[in-house]
């Protein structure tokens, strides 16, 4: 069966800032037989300096990307924006080097997020995961992977099938949260503004846990959920499904 | 031209967050958003999606051959009797409209909703000349009264309150306060009503311009369209260059899209199509007929592979509705003609990188301006080229930010390779030390100073998930299981 | 200035430029009305069609009609439809009509009829003296429509010998006459239609308005207000 061994992408931000996370997708896994390698000369997928208009940086860092993955059957990032620059944004980038063409699109083609990779590639329906206690959970749509890779009834499949958790719908959940990478330093206070309406959705949800396949966008809401104090506190997908999973939060 | 006030975009758009009136006007863009949504579901939805791919493809043909269209259009329109004048830019365009008023001893014009003729200035330049430009949609007039540019694309006075009109209108056209929005209109209709009967000139835009018959197409849910068409004795039509389509028949893939993507209109009140000036057996319409066709750096997007799509726009406004930012920041902080995602590329390419380069960075990059658009234009890929133009581009294109180029190439080295990356993380995990609590930094020095203002900032892991691997490789029960 | 030559040469040479030097020569002759072959054959067959769904057509027309805010009436005959009018225009307490020399009007014999009310009813033509004045000083236009469209409930009508633009424009109610064998379905039909017709006539001069309800507008608050401009009341009229 195509896809029983994949290679971990764990995104630079996941490696630095939340390496919790990149366990728990280990967990998750290797809990559903999946032959997980970490191809250890990874670092990023050059989406910072794509976004920052840094061109010619993005170009070197997504050659780099292809040669290190080259060797990938199936590659897995537990998110959906580092994704969809492989996706979407890699042949434009690359365009220069047509010796690459074959590889990139090739690549392109099987590089997945987390959820997506489970449900449509493994066939998830559940994974077997149960809560200890009864959390309702609120499920945000990052942009990338709704509108880049389609990405949205997979994550909530995998979420329902969870024993003791409860899915509720945002309100505009389809919305941006207002991060956009170097936007949200550059624009501060529309990036705060356009959070702020969010966060009025998480708060009257009634969420305990604000989920989501992005680790840079809950670190954007987290972080304003945290100086707000607001009772949901923001877990990535991984850790959320990797939770309930006998052996708790560690792979 | 008129102002240019790009550089401001920052101000702006916080005046405009701290504004409670201008944030409930902006509230009401849902109705737009429902409105398209419930548009669509009513034309269905697979029908929808094969009229944005016609429409698509017939504006890459069109614009792919656009020299062709554009003889044909002007010999048609000629071949009606009608004037055509290609303009290289605003000022040539002015120009023109200014000889055509002068020859015609015009006092007055009145004014269909243009978004060319705003680009031109054309308002102004007749003001210089002792003429009275008169706008004739009811947002553009309030707006005209309150000497400001247009919030929105199909909705200019968006942002303004009743409150606020009824008391534009009474400083202005000494009326009585009125907190009714009907009786407000009907305020307008009066003055106006005389306007259209005294004015010897009217002007519009043209949504489309058919190159086959050489009709010029008017979508409108007042009047004032057929209003400023039909009669005074000349009429002045104003076009930018890419809204030229093949044929007749095409109206029927791009009209649906348009008024159902602007309004979620299944059709404006009024769709006027003229052809010319009026003809001998007509019995009444305008005697002179003229058709400006305004380039003013259409050419050089159209000469970039990369921002030609932005050409195919239709105008209809959706993304503006659809964008997060726009919603919070309104019309005015883009500072130009053309507001919110499609201005944020229009205005660079047209008015050059250096004098709009806050635009192309506002933006989440969240892509609801490309589900939307009907020709299906992908905004943010526009977006992402401007910004690498800005930083890297041309000499004489680019501005990049010092600092910020500094740190990139800092970034650069840092991803270059697992021992790089492990060791920035490391530095990086020393020097936040003073400035954490807990897991989280409260406080960080500028360019990240805006985010910890409001938001919290993780710390760097004392452990990274490179070093992680090691103790993880193997996995402790499944490794066996898998007979490796 | 810039002449038109000077002008398309910028675009050429834009295109080369943007084209990546891909050949540029003739435009595709699939976007061409002059090599569509087809178009009265397609006119013809659309003709049958549609008068086969006409009943159809009719209940989709009664339906959009109503969302678009017409006021419409199905009448049976000439007659019915003068009373239908006559109606109107006295239960508005008008003055004075103007109105256009469409055959669908001109047949209804609505002057005697409306005079016979106390109504003056004027044909709007440019023997007029004042035509502007007279038609924004009436309280009712009536005109003939060219097609209705069934979808989306518009009425389209070229400007003519006879039908002046404004008579449907600048009194505050507007009474749109038409018969049952105009009706297409979509916007689609009705240009098909007009293509056909501009394939054979000569003359391109033409000026179409296509109306599809009341004039509004939602530009203070997002708020609808009915009758801006043109006309805020309109009536479709029309004859099985």
């Amino acid at each position: 069966m195509p896809g029983k061994k994949a290679s971990l992408f764990v995104t630079c931000s996941v490696d630095q800032f939340y390496p919790e996370i990149g366990e728990a997708t280990v967990k998750l896994l290797r809990h559903l037989d999946v032959e997980v390698d970490f191809p250890g000369e990874q670092t990023c997928c050059g989406q910072v300096a794509l976004n920052g208009g840094y061109h010619s940086h993005a170009v070197a860092v997504a050659r780099r990307f292809v040669e290190v993955f080259r060797g990938s059957e199936v590659i897995v990032a537990p998110s959906g924006s580092c994704v969809t620059t492989v996706f979407t944004h890699y042949p434009e980038l690359l365009r220069e080097f047509p010796e690459l063409k074959d590889d990139v699109e090739s690549l392109r083609n099987r590089t997945f997020e987390l959820s997506q990779y489970l449900v449509d590639i493994m066939g998830v329906e559940d994974i077997g995961s149960s809560l200890p206690q009864p959390t309702r959970v609120a499920y945000h749509d990052c942009c990338h992977a709704l509108r880049d890779l389609g990405v949205a009834r997979q994550p909530r499949q995998l979420l329902q099938a969870v024993d003791g958790l409860e899915l509720v719908e945002l309100t505009d959940s389809t919305n941006c949260c207002g991060f956009g990478g170097t936007f949200s330093v550059k624009y501060p206070e529309i990036s705060m503004a356009i959070l702020n309406e969010k966060l009025g959705h998480v708060e009257s949800s009634g969420a305990d846990v604000l989920t989501a396949v992005d680790a840079s966008c809950l670190m954007h809401m987290g972080g304003a959920m945290r100086r707000q104090s607001m009772k949901a506190r923001p877990m990535h997908i991984a850790e959320l499904l990797a939770s309930g999973l006998p052996g708790g939060t560690n792979a | 031209m008129p102002s240019i006030r790009t550089k401001e975009f920052t101000p702006r758009a916080s005046e405009a967050i701290n504004n409670p009136t201008i944030q409930e006007s902006l509230d009401r863009l849902a109705n737009f958003r429902q409105g398209r949504a419930d548009a669509i579901a009513e034309f269905g939805q697979e029908r929808w999606d094969e009229h944005s791919k016609r429409a698509r493809e017939i504006k890459e043909k069109t614009l792919d051959h656009l020299d062709h269209y554009l003889d044909l259009l002007s010999t048609n329109v000629e071949r009606a009797g009608g004037k055509v004048f290609f303009a290289h830019d605003t000022q040539e365009a002015n120009e023109y409209v200014a000889g055509v008023a002068r020859a015609n001893g015009v006092k007055t014009v009145i004014k269909s909703k243009s978004m060319v003729s705003e680009e031109m200035g054309i308002s102004d330049y007749l003001v210089g000349m002792g003429i009275e430009p008169v706008e004739t949609d009811l947002g553009e007039y309030i707006i005209q009264l309150a000497k400001e540019a247009p919030y929105h694309i199909i909705a200019p006075a968006l942002h303004k309150s009743k409150e606020e009109v009824s008391e534009l209108f009474q400083r202005v056209l000494g009326s009585p306060a009125e907190s009714d929005i009907t009786a407000l209109a009907g305020i307008a209709r009066k003055v106006l009503r005389e306007k259209f009967l005294q004015a010897d000139m009217g002007m519009t835009g043209a949504n489309f311009g058919v190159a086959e018959t050489g009709t010029i197409v008017m979508v409108t849910n007042e009047g004032n369209g057929r209003m400023s068409s039909s009669l005074p004795r000349v009429h002045v039509a104003t076009m930018g260059m890419e809204r030229v389509i093949p044929r007749l028949s095409d109206l029927s893939t791009f009209l649906p899209l348009l008024t159902r993507s602007a309004t979620g209109q299944r059709i404006t009140s009024y769709v006027a199509f003229a052809t010319g000036p009026k003809r001998r057996n007509e019995e009444d319409g305008p005697e002179e007929f003229h058709l400006v066709i305004l380039d003013n750096g259409r050419s050089k997007m159209l000469a970039d592979p990369q921002l030609r799509e932005a050409l195919y726009c239709i105008r209809c406004g959706a993304c503006l509705n659809a964008c997060p930012v726009y919603s919070k920041v309104g019309g005015h902080a883009y500072g130009w003609v053309y507001p919110g995602p499609i201005g944020a590329v229009v205005t660079p390419s047209i008015l050059g990188i250096p004098i709009a380069k806050d635009l192309p960075f506002a933006s989440t990059l969240c892509g609801a301006c490309r589900e939307v658009c009907p020709i299906n234009i992908d905004i943010p890929r526009m977006l992402l080229k401007l910004r690498s133009d800005a930083t890297e581009g041309p000499a004489g294109t680019k501005k990049p930010d010092r600092i910020e180029s500094m740190m990139m190439r800092g970034w650069r080295m840092t991803v270059s390779g697992p021992r790089m990356f492990g060791l920035a993380g490391k530095i990086a995990s020393i020097l936040q030390w003073p400035l954490s609590r807990n897991k989280f930094l409260r406080r960080l020095p500028p360019p990240l100073s805006g985010w910890t203002k409001s938001r919290d900032f993780p710390k760097v892991a004392a452990k990274p998930f490179h070093a992680r691997w090691s103790t993880m490789a193997i996995p402790p029960e499944k490794g066996d299981k898998d007979g490796k | 200035m810039a002449s038109k030559e000077a002008f398309l040469a910028t675009v050429r040479v834009a295109l080369a430029k943007g084209n990546d030097g891909a050949e540029v020569t003739h435009a595709d002759a699939s976007l061409n009305l002059a090599d569509d072959q087809d178009i009265a054959q397609k006119a013809k067959a659309l003709r049958e069609s549609l008068a086969q769904r006409r009943d159809s057509l009719l209940e989709q027309l009664h339906r959009s009609a109503l969302l678009q805010e017409w006021k419409i009436v199905f009448v049976s005959s000439d007659a019915e439809a003068r009373e239908a009018i006559v109606d109107i225009a006295t239960g508005l307490a008008a003055n004075t009509v103007v109105r256009t020399s469409h055959l669908a009007v001109e047949r209804l014999g609505l002057d005697e009829a409306l005079e016979s009310k106390s109504i003056h009813s004027v044909l709007l033509n440019s023997h007029n003296a004042d035509m502007q004045g007279t038609a924004a000083g009436a309280d009712i236009g009536i005109t003939g429509m060219d097609y209705l469209i069934a979808e989306t409930a518009s009425a389209s009508l070229v400007a003519r010998e006879g039908a002046a633009r404004i008579t449907s424009l600048l009194p505050p109610v507007h009474i749109a006459v038409a018969q049952a064998d105009q009706m297409v379905e979509t916007m689609e039909d009705l240009l098909i239609f007009r293509e056909a017709e501009l394939a054979e006539e000569s003359d391109l001069n033409w000026y179409m308005n296509l109306i599809s309800g009341p004039s509004k507008t939602a530009d203070i608050e997002q708020t609808i207000v009915i009758g801006v401009h043109g006309p805020g009341e309109v009536h479709l009229v029309v004859i099985r």
